[in-house]
């Protein structure tokens, strides 16, 4: 009987991707109106960064409904002018699907909005001149590798390296060009200054049972990382788009931000 | 109350997924990206002037799919390159009708209500490249 029930509850797990509203595992084929919504959007996007005169920017998606956590965007990528593969390219970590690890990925804009998105519009943040000179140094070197942890989890804590999440990467590739010269290379280094400098993550409120549920069914969340006292009291402190806008511009007052709006 | 465990779990174990960013998935067979097409002879815009058209024939070449497309009104016609990646699963034969949509970074092939491939013009190609970073 406990069998079966676990082959039940596995099964359970295996279809809730299905049911929510992001990304799934299944291949999906596109539809017309989501094609030309996502390329109209990425050329739009294109098209502000080229008059923005900037050569590397951090760029927000809307994958899914956050609303019910007062957030709009779910996932950042750096979007890089000078980028080999041809201009505006986005680097970003993506969950490998259905897994617990992540890789890194070079896509174009279009790429980046074709993903079954919630809400067709983008945010642009652009930092100021200093650091995208960093930003793009370090985009053309190994650091953006370096600062790479593949175990994935979707909520992981702001201030640990035992797991990432993809706009944690983001973020520390941030930490690293906004920081002193030298002081950033590692992860502990890039969470250290970011805790100096004062980076305050967003605070989700997930329950024990919700918990519980989640580390049964999904391999892309885990929660062992965050401290044992928050964790308990359900406090959840991840890296959210907007945790990372409102630190660029707290850090850096030559910080632009656009909204790419849907049409 | 075993059943009401199961159901009680799986919509736990979803809203817990909501409170992460489902979007951060990869999946990359899933991107037009990979539906380019490329236009081997005679013109998609010739042969698109009525907006549809008819497959007259599909070749494999290798894992590619080469489709000619016989414009609708008149014998103008088009052949599509598709790669293998964007061939894999589609199924079209000859006699398939085809929409063609143009949008201002290219054009997109359509049947049934569903994205067959995208042939960009200088404008699309700038916008869709997809390569994974090896570490």
């Amino acid at each position: 009987m406990k069998r079966l029930l676990i082959c039940l509850l596995f099964a359970a797990g295996c279809l809730a991707p299905r049911a929510q509203a992001g990304q799934t595992c299944e291949e999906k084929p596109v539809t017309v109106q989501d094609a030309v919504k996502a390329l109209d959007l990425a050329e739009r996007s294109f098209k502000l960064l080229d008059e923005s005169g900037a050569q590397v920017a951090l760029i927000s998606r809307a994958g899914q409904d956050l609303s019910k956590y007062g957030l709009r965007f779910s996932h950042m990528a750096i979007v890089w002018r000078d980028h080999p593969e041809g201009r505006w390219t986005v680097v970003h970590e993506l969950n490998d699907c259905g897994s617990a690890n992540s890789a890194l990925y070079n896509e174009g804009l279009g790429n980046f909005f074709l993903n079954d998105m919630y809400r067709y519009e983008a945010e642009i943040a652009i930092p100021g001149e200093a650091v995208q000179q960093r930003l793009a140094q370090q985009l053309a070197s190994r650091t953006p590798v370096r600062l790479h942890q593949k175990r994935y989890n979707m909520l992981s804590y702001a201030f640990s390296t035992q797991y990432q999440n993809s706009n944690q990467w983001v973020l520390e590739n941030y930490a690293a060009a906004a920081s002193p010269q030298g002081q950033v290379e590692t992860r502990e280094e890039a969470q250290k200054w970011l805790r100096s400098a004062r980076f305050r993550p967003i605070t989700v409120e997930v329950n024990a049972a919700t918990r519980l549920g989640a580390r049964m069914f999904r391999a892309n969340v885990a929660f062992d990382d965050h401290p044992f006292d928050r964790r308990m009291a359900g406090q959840i402190d991840t890296v959210t788009t907007s945790a990372i806008v409102r630190f660029m511009k707290d850090q850096d007052p030559a910080t632009r931000v656009f909204l790419v709006p849907a049409l | 109350m075993k059943r009401l465990m199961i159901a009680t779990l799986l919509s736990i174990a979803m809203s817990a997924s909501h409170a992460g960013d489902a979007s951060q998935a990869s999946n990359p067979s899933n991107a037009i990206g990979d539906m380019s097409a490329t236009v081997v002879a005679g013109s998609v815009l010739s042969v698109a002037v009525t907006g549809s058209v008819v497959v007259a024939s599909v070749k494999e070449i290798g894992d590619d799919l080469e489709i000619l497309l016989e414009g609708a009104s008149d014998a103008s016609t088009a052949t599509v390159r598709l790669s293998g990646k964007a061939a894999k699963g589609l199924s079209v034969a000859a006699g398939t009708v085809v929409q063609v949509t143009a949008v201002s970074t290219g054009h997109l092939l359509v049947a049934s209500g569903k994205v067959l491939a995208f042939i960009p013009n200088e404008a699309g190609k700038a916008l869709l490249h997809h390569s994974r970073v090896e570490g």
